[in-house]
């Protein structure tokens, strides 16, 4: 689904962000991509969710190779990633209902269905009385669900998330990633990039390691993939089951 | 079923489109001015064609004594009647030639108390060759002092003129067409600027360049359409108040509009043709530049 050959990627005259880095993530499979900030987590997503392309090398979406597509196709593409900005990228004189909205309208297919379905997520994600509000009104924290929500409402293939627990307590972050965790069993395929240690500690799911450009694929400890819960006490059910392995 | 779309380029932040509706209401403004001019002009030369492109004036000075100037005009009709290629020969009326003459020399009780030429009018036909100068010969045997206005020789060169005049008034409608033109690129280009995070944001949820680009038509369709309003609408009104000013005397003279649906309708059709190309510019701009950008 998601293939990366000897990519590498530099911005302008700038150093090498990633180098020649090679892996295949496989359709349905939960990820973590990890390292310290700075590391490019941010770079490599960009790559996926086409913001940017390779220096060198080849991405290839969905056995495509990226730098082959037209705009429209590159569009095409797009509507079938969600992703979840680091800096929410919500935009402020659209309404929280409308933000989430977005990638419906584009498509062109937003009606009192996709309205509700929009509604019925915001009130799931703890948002269902701020739908007619404006980001500059909500919280960090509830600006990050609201991206997360847009990210989601698509039903997308892949599902991109930059660091999304950063901005929320730990309970919501749990919730959040069992949120992903349930797009993943039915069929959406998720990396979660991330620099927390409690993540990694409390999720047993393959990881991605970004170190000086280099990335290393480290495969799932033993046992269930998935949530491991035990440190933090959250609704819901600890050790959700097995994702798909990558 | 669908719900209404909204409007995702926000004008809140942007000056330039702000000040959009102002600049579309001053060009409007002034192809309006320009097109009901041209409009009025057309009309008029239309209406000197059908009716005076095949007539001639013959003016015979006033005299003093009444009797012989009915004498001279009676022998001048005869002249006229019997001349080869003449179609209608009429002589007007002493209230028709005071109402000739009230735009230039003031009211009709005045004018009644003076001695007045007398005008006969002659119309002749289109389809036999007309000779001007035998039939002036045979009219001064009559009246050396007659006066012969051919209007055809005037409305020639009229017609040529007002001809050229009707081709400036177009170039300046193009020209005003190609600044509307210029104006929209360039506060689409700072616009552009202005709201790169949205196209940046809807490019990422999927949008294509062309939704992109209608997103931004949309926004210049309502603010043109609010402009060209105001434009034309502020023509219109200059318009009826030069024309009050003008007073009624003058407007026989002059080719005023009328405000009849020979005005109405062309400067409908103006508002909704700036509308459109507004629109239509936008979205090839938009696309444009979006392209260049990503290369």
């Amino acid at each position: 689904m998601i293939e990366f050959e000897s990519v590498s990627l530099r911005y302008g005259n700038g150093p090498l962000i990633l180098r020649d880095a090679s892996f295949h993530i496989q359709p349905g499979s939960f990820h973590l991509l990890t390292g310290v900030s700075g590391a490019g987590k941010s770079s490599l997503l960009k790559l996926i969710y086409l913001a940017s392309f390779a220096t060198s090398g080849k991405v290839k979406l969905f056995g495509r190779d990226v730098l082959s597509l037209s705009p429209d196709e590159l569009a095409l593409l797009r509507r079938r990633i969600g992703v979840v900005f680091q800096d929410f990228q919500l935009l402020d004189h659209l309404s929280v209902r409308d933000n989430v909205s977005l990638p419906l309208r584009v498509t062109g297919k937003y009606g009192d269905k996709e309205r509700d379905n929009v509604a019925e997520l915001l009130a799931w994600v703890g948002l269902g009385q701020y739908v007619d509000h404006f980001p500059s009104q909500l919280s960090g924290g509830q600006q990050q669900r609201v991206a997360i929500a847009r990210a989601v409402i698509a039903r997308p293939a892949i599902l991109l998330a930059d660091e999304p627990t950063g901005n929320v307590d730990d309970h919501m972050g749990i919730r959040l990633v069992d949120l992903f965790e349930e797009l993943n069993r039915i069929g959406t395929t998720v990396i979660v990039a991330t620099h927390s240690t409690t993540l990694v500690s409390e999720y047993n799911f393959p990881t991605l390691r970004l170190s000086k450009g280099e990335v290393t694929a480290i495969p799932p400890r033993k046992g269930k993939i998935g949530r491991r819960g035990v440190k933090v006490a959250a609704k819901g059910k600890a050790d959700k089951g097995k994702t798909n392995e990558g | 079923m669908k719900v209404k779309p909204i409007a995702l380029i926000s004008t809140a932040d942007d000056p330039i489109t702000k000040a959009l509706p102002k600049v579309i209401a001053l060009i409007t403004f002034v192809m309006s001015l320009l097109l009901l001019m041209t409009l009025s002009a057309a009309i008029f030369l239309t209406h000197l064609n059908r009716d005076q492109a095949n007539e001639l004036t013959i003016q015979i000075p006033a005299s003093s004594e009444l009797a012989v100037q009915r004498q001279r005009v009676d022998g001048l009709v005869s002249v006229l009647t019997a001349f080869h290629s003449v179609r209608e020969v009429r002589v007007l009326s002493k209230s028709d030639v005071i109402a000739l003459l009230q735009p230039w020399l003031g009211d009709q009780e005045t004018l009644a108390d003076l001695p007045l030429p007398s005008v006969i009018a002659v119309e002749v036909s289109k389809d036999q060759p007309f000779q001007t100068d035998v039939l002036l010969q045979e009219l001064r045997s009559v009246a050396a002092d007659v006066v012969l206005d051919d209007h055809r020789q005037w409305y020639s060169s009229f017609s040529l003129f007002s001809g050229k005049l009707l081709g400036l008034l177009a170039m300046l409608l193009v020209a005003a067409s190609l600044s509307l033109i210029g104006l929209i690129a360039f506060a689409l280009k700072t616009s552009l600027v202005v709201h790169s995070k949205t196209v940046e944001v809807l490019h990422l949820v999927g949008a294509s360049d062309l939704f992109v680009a209608k997103q931004f038509s949309r926004l210049v369709w309502k603010l043109s359409a609010v402009g060209a309003t105001v434009g034309a609408t502020a023509a219109l009104l200059v318009l009826w108040l030069f024309q009050w000013w003008m007073g009624s005397e003058e407007s026989d003279v002059y080719p005023l509009l009328d405000f009849s649906l020979w005005y109405l309708i062309p400067l409908l059709v103006l508002v909704f043709l700036i509308v459109w190309l507004s629109g239509l510019v936008t979205q090839r701009v938009v696309s444009g530049l979006i392209r260049r950008q990503r290369r």
